[in-house]
């Protein structure tokens, strides 16, 4: 399928969703009717639970996905690896004990912007740490233990931090946010987040030609004009920003950046480039329905939305471990 | 005129000189053969003209101007490599591996435009790969695939192609079908440098040949002038003779025992 039949088809999917995330709450709305008196400015709780609620929801969870799928993509290019992912690499945990430790040190009532800069200075950091540790021309092997060496690190300092918290609240409070929802986060947090996760994606997406010269190995690419340190530069500083930013105001929301290139990389010819934007709506679509489905199902207590993209992604990671087995992990 | 040079180039790999003061040229519509033994420094002389190694001492030029001074866009308009058992990282079609070779070419976000298209048609062609177009480059045979990664290398339409072991691993015919590409190549006016270890194969293509050995150059010039007796035993330890077969040159080696070289 060419990305002219691909592209419009994701972006409706995603419009689509985004309706539907507006429509779908534990109250009943008439959301023609509540939509009309936003845009009029009348008040009444249709108008408000749209405004405030449900559509700061919506936009936090295209922020997020798109963030991700991208993320997830740029990556698996820049290091020629299917399985380099956000949260399977470290990077979620990393920009989560970012801002964990922006939590605890309570730098958010100094400033709100502390929070999206602790995430993503966490992010950043991971990224060069596993760049360094797994090498240029890392193996799957190598990727994933350094990722889970990441993933271990920044976990063992989150729950020293978590540990050494003196108030029980804020210990709880913490703990349901590390699990990633996008529940009761307000039109602040979408602003707080958006500037880091535009700039943060238009880098990702200007990296397309690059990525997709780096596909014939690191020399090949500078000898095509492109040099491999920009490219992976561009890459890293996009991911952290964008990742990093998404991360700080929802949570860690893991294998959206591993099932939604997976699953849309055939459907692009396998082009690193093309990749790039289907990945980004793939991953808006995803999370949006993931939350959708969080509040459709349980009566009880809302599922959160980072289990329910594990419970997805887990199986799906185990399925593509199968088939590089079969393949010959390279 | 020399277009793509070295001037006493020195390269290090730690405490071992891996070339020591070579100079070399490349002019348009030349062909030239780099051979030698293994370890000699026929890739690192092809790297460094690449711009891919940087020399300890010494420069390499695109005509009289140092590589390193020039924009990375523009060498890569003009110089084309193709390296050794290159590979695909992803399962892209032939088309679209052939296609990354108008990277240098095409702006920011621009799709392939008309030259763009024609230069590909042309080297599909040229490469025998019509009919594999749409096929996946990890399903190819490695044959196939050589053919696949110089078509990717020659779809830049550079003015000087560096090709480091382009024949390695592929059958007689197939040897044949890369060599008369870069050979109908440089005939166009292309500047071809190859790394061959074929000897009877590089005498018989090149125009010109140079013989490494331990990082330097031992002999520089026509094949029947560089493929003698004394400069192969000097070279390769090995007493060896160029000789010819049905009129085309073979090089044989002529004794087991080493010759102190």
């Amino acid at each position: 399928m060419g990305n002219r039949i691909l592209l419009p088809t994701l972006a409706a999917v995603t419009a689509a969703l985004c309706v539907l995330s507006l429509a779908v709450g534990p109250s009943p709305i008439d959301l023609v009717a509540a939509v009309k008196q936003l845009i009029l400015g009348l008040t009444s709780t249709e108008a408000a639970i749209i405004g405030q609620i449900r559509l700061p929801r919506t936009l936090l969870a295209v922020a997020t996905g798109a963030s991700l799928g991208l993320a997830g993509a740029a990556m698996q290019g820049w290091v020629r690896n299917p399985l380099a992912e956000p949260g399977l690499l470290g990077v979620s945990a990393s920009a989560a004990l970012g801002a964990v430790i922006v939590f605890y040190g309570g730098w958010t009532l100094y400033h709100p912007l502390a929070l999206p800069l602790g995430g993503i200075a966490g992010a950043l950091v991971s990224v060069l740490f596993l760049y360094a540790l797994a090498g240029r021309a890392a193996t799957a092997h190598t990727l994933i233990l350094a990722g889970v060496a990441v993933n271990s690190i920044a976990g063992a300092l989150t729950s020293l931090t978590l540990s050494l918290s003196p108030n029980p609240f804020a210990l709880s409070e913490i703990v349901f946010w590390l699990l990633g929802s996008l529940a009761d986060r307000t039109t602040e947090h979408v602003l707080l987040m958006a500037p880091f996760v535009a700039v943060g994606t238009a880098m990702l997406l200007s990296a397309g030609k690059g990525l997709e010269a780096l596909s014939l190995g690191e020399e090949t690419a500078f000898t095509l004009g492109f040099s491999p340190t920009r490219v992976g530069v561009t890459v890293a500083a996009g991911t952290a920003l964008a990742v990093g930013a998404s991360v700080a105001v929802i949570g860690a929301v893991g294998f959206v950046g591993l099932v939604v290139p997976h699953v849309l990389r055939p459907l692009v010819g396998h082009s690193a480039r093309r990749l790039l934007p289907a990945a980004a709506f793939g991953g808006a679509a995803l999370v949006l329905a993931a939350d959708c489905a969080v509040r459709l199902m349980a009566p009880g207590p809302e599922l959160k939305l980072g289990v329910v993209t594990a419970l997805i992604g887990a199986p799906f990671m185990l399925a593509l471990v199968l088939r590089l087995r079969h393949a010959g992990m390279r | 005129m020399t277009l793509l040079a070295t001037h006493d180039v020195h390269v290090r790999h730690g405490q071992r000189a891996v070339l020591s003061g070579v100079s070399f040229g490349v002019a348009a519509g030349e062909l030239v053969g780099l051979v030698g033994p293994n370890g000699a420094g026929k890739t690192t002389l092809i790297r460094v003209l690449a711009g891919l190694a940087a020399p300890a001492r010494g420069e390499a030029t695109l005509e009289g101007i140092r590589l390193d001074k020039l924009r990375l866009e523009e060498r890569a308009r003009r110089i084309a490599f193709l390296p050794q058992a290159g590979d695909c990282a992803w399962s892209l079609s032939v088309a679209d591996v052939v296609a990354l070779g108008r990277l240098p070419h095409r702006s920011a976000h621009a799709r392939n435009g008309a030259a763009d298209l024609a230069a590909l048609r042309t080297v599909m062609t040229e490469c025998g790969l019509t009919d594999l177009a749409t096929r996946r480059i990890d399903r190819l045979s490695g044959g196939e695939r050589a053919r696949v990664l110089l078509a990717r290398a020659l779809a830049v339409e550079p003015e000087i192609l560096l090709a480091d072991e382009p024949v390695a691993g592929l059958d007689p015919r197939h040897q044949l079908q890369v060599m008369d590409v870069l050979r109908q190549r440089t005939e166009a006016g292309q500047a071809t440098v190859a790394v061959l270890h074929d000897l009877g194969l590089a005498a018989r293509y090149c125009h010109r040949l140079a013989l490494l050995r331990d990082g330097r150059i031992l002999a520089d010039g026509p094949p029947q002038a560089v493929l003698t007796r004394d400069n192969l035993a000097a070279a390769f330890g090995l007493p060896m003779e160029l000789t010819d077969v049905a009129g085309w040159p073979v090089v044989v080696p002529s004794a087991r025992e080493r010759v102190s070289p």
